[in-house]
């Protein structure tokens, strides 16, 4: 996939800065936001992207909700979805990998982790048995 | 009952009640009159108490938007930094792509000056000394390893910001416990009497559980991330209930 466009979601305006500067730091420069899950499904209806980036706490609607939405639409099952989150816990993990995250990343992260995450799964989607 | 003991009312003694009971009895509402100011007292005080819930809460709410309005006054500045730093490379380059053309002029005139300096041997002193000054050579591979690092700097500066929003999650949870805690005592405060005391509602709109994590931590370590890695490879292997 070439030049990704990137939805960042997240109700901190901090975090969606820091998330989309990152982005571009690392050569991802076609980058739009959503302030919460509710934002997000009206930005992928009504603009798309490629790849999603999500918080997992927020009002209107949790990443983990709009993970669910996501996976059962028609347009934007296949979606390669990126949870970052602050929540650590096994159980909450495991709870994303049901909903089909492709990967998990707790804050405070790196903009190495973050570029290592994008990359392998923008490589399992190259090459699905990778 | 209250007004009985505000009155302090005391048994007859004609009536007929036995003498040791009476005594007891008289006792139990001294007792009862001077718990019942008490009471008054606790009441006031769990009001004035209660009542500055609301004053905490809009605290913590302004913490949090102060710090968030500061973090990004700071991203802003860490992205002008890093612009000028992309036109300050793109200025070496160019520069760079000029200074092999200036070389290639200083060498013709090395050999130029050469030619011509037999007659003028203060000529080719001169300009030895002006090729082996800073000036006559110049290369720009020293600023571009400064501008990288501060490039990293700023980005290094910009990751730690995520404090923010980590503390803000935790301030979050600290909220919640305070207005459960303002819900309670207004509880209690109604116990004590028949009207509902009215006590300030919270003054800011608490969060619901689902909207932040209270257990949010900051830490630079790299534990919680590569627990979390194995959990996703288990995952994705099948185990843990994949």
């Amino acid at each position: 996939m070439a030049n990704p466009k990137f939805l960042v979601v997240d109700d901190s305006l901090t975090m969606r800065r820091i998330v989309i500067n990152t982005l571009k730091s690392i050569g991802f420069e076609h980058v739009v936001e959503a302030v919460d899950g509710k934002d997000a499904m009206a930005k992928l209806m009504s603009e798309g992207a490629d790849f999603l980036i999500t918080d997992w706490n927020m009002p209107e609607m949790s990443g983990l909700d709009l993970t669910k939405w996501v996976r059962s639409s028609d347009r934007f099952a296949d979606m390669p979805i990126l949870m970052i989150t602050t929540r650590g816990n096994k159980d909450d993990v495991i709870e994303a990998m049901k909903m089909r995250v492709n990967n998990y990343i707790v804050k405070p992260f790196t903009a190495p982790g973050l570029k290592e995450k994008i990359d392998q799964i923008l490589k399992s989607i190259e090459s699905p048995t990778a | 009952m209250k007004s009985a003991v505000r009155k302090k009312v005391e048994l007859p003694r004609n009536d007929v009640t036995p003498w040791p009971a009476r005594d007891v009895l008289d006792n139990f509402v001294k007792v009862v009159a001077e718990v019942v100011p008490l009471l008054d007292t606790v009441k006031v005080s769990l009001q004035e108490s209660a009542g500055n819930i609301p004053k905490a809460s809009l605290q913590l709410d302004n913490v949090t938007r102060a710090t968030e309005n500061a973090t990004v006054e700071i991203l802003d500045v860490l992205e002008r930094m890093t612009t000028r730093m992309d036109a300050m490379s793109g200025a070496i380059t160019r520069l760079r792509e000029s200074e092999g053309e200036r070389e290639n002029a200083l060498k013709r005139l090395d050999s130029l000056i050469a030619e011509v300096s037999g007659n003028r041997p203060g000529l080719q002193e001169q300009w030895k000394a002006f090729r082996a000054s800073p000036g006559g050579h110049g290369s720009p591979d020293g600023l571009e390893t400064q501008f990288a690092a501060i490039r990293a700097d700023a980005m290094s500066i910009a990751m730690a910001l995520q404090v923010q929003d980590i503390t803000s999650q935790q301030i979050a949870g600290v909220s919640q416990v305070i207005e459960s805690v303002r819900l309670r005592l207004d509880t209690v405060l109604q116990a004590f009497g028949e009207d509902r005391l009215a006590l300030p509602g919270a003054a800011v709109v608490v969060r619901s559980s689902e909207q932040f994590n209270g257990d949010a931590e900051y830490t630079r370590e790299t534990s919680r991330q590569e627990h979390a890695d194995e959990i996703v490879e288990r995952f994705k292997k099948g185990g843990d209930n994949a």
